[in-house]
């Protein structure tokens, strides 16, 4: 858990206002999960579509009651460990992932912070392992055109 | 392309989500040693109970039956069901039937 933990955090924080709901959210799919890991066929992906659903319906009772607050939790803490030399690029970096579209974002968050395969997104998406990919090329390419301004690849 | 995808990948990966909370670990920690055990483990568990009971209830019934049938001293004796003739009753027996051969019917 403790190895998982910060990408399952950040993950959550996807349908989570504040990052307490986000910890909350964890705690409550890791539970589901251990009361019934032994029907998952592949540990990790099922660890992740707990903390999903759990995050979902947090999100979803949750939502009325915080909605004006959103925006201002958002910005209240960085999702990300701070670094002082490139917190501007950070800054920018989350907002442009924050402009993904969900199903998008939810792709990179998995595979590039929660280490997860195609194979086992697609299984938490419930969507075909080309569906998973495509939407992370999509994913990088929104990406690369919202920090197009400040960065310079090639 | 791919190299720019690349490029950002690892630019993304350097940032690291922020560390578990101290209170979300523990949390965690307090939530799983409470959750109740999966019901296949309670049946599990429910049918070695069972399986021991039988096994000491068999060997406590085996144990009581060979106490009674093989013990050399039973503290009550069983008594005879018929006691062995004596001596006397053979005389008279004899002298029955004396009797009968000398005199005979009409």
């Amino acid at each position: 858990m403790r190895q998982r933990g910060p990408a399952l955090v950040l993950f959550a924080r996807q349908w989570s206002i504040t990052p307490a709901d986000a910890e909350d959210a964890v705690q409550s799919g890791f539970v589901q999960f251990w009361k019934t890991r032994r029907r998952a066929r592949d540990e990790i992906a099922y660890l992740y579509a707990c903390v999903r659903t759990a995050a979902l319906d947090l999100g979803r009772s949750q939502h009325r009651r915080h909605h004006r607050q959103q925006a201002a939790a958002r910005d209240e803490a960085s999702v990300f460990q701070p670094n002082l030399e490139r917190a501007e690029r950070r800054k920018h970096i989350e907002s442009a992932l924050n402009q993904l579209p969900a199903d998008q974002r939810e792709v990179v968050v998995m595979k590039i912070w929660g280490e997860l395969t195609f194979p086992q997104i697609a299984e938490i998406q419930k969507v075909s392992l080309n569906t998973a990919a495509s939407r992370y090329r999509l994913a990088l390419q929104h990406l690369m055109a919202n920090l197009a301004e400040e960065m310079s690849y090639e | 392309m791919n190299d720019s995808n690349d490029k950002l990948e690892i630019e993304l990966a350097a940032l690291r989500p922020r560390q578990l909370s101290a209170d979300l670990a523990q949390r965690i920690e307090a939530a799983t040693r409470t959750t109740s055990r999966p019901w296949s483990d309670r049946i599990l568990f429910f049918a070695m109970g069972m399986g021991s009971l039988a096994a000491c209830v068999i060997v406590g019934i085996l144990t009581f039956s060979g106490s009674v049938s093989t013990d050399p001293h039973p503290t009550h004796p069983l008594q005879p069901i018929a006691t062995a003739p004596m001596l006397g009753s053979y005389s008279l027996i004899l002298a029955h039937n004396d009797d009968a051969g000398m005199n005979p019917a009409p």
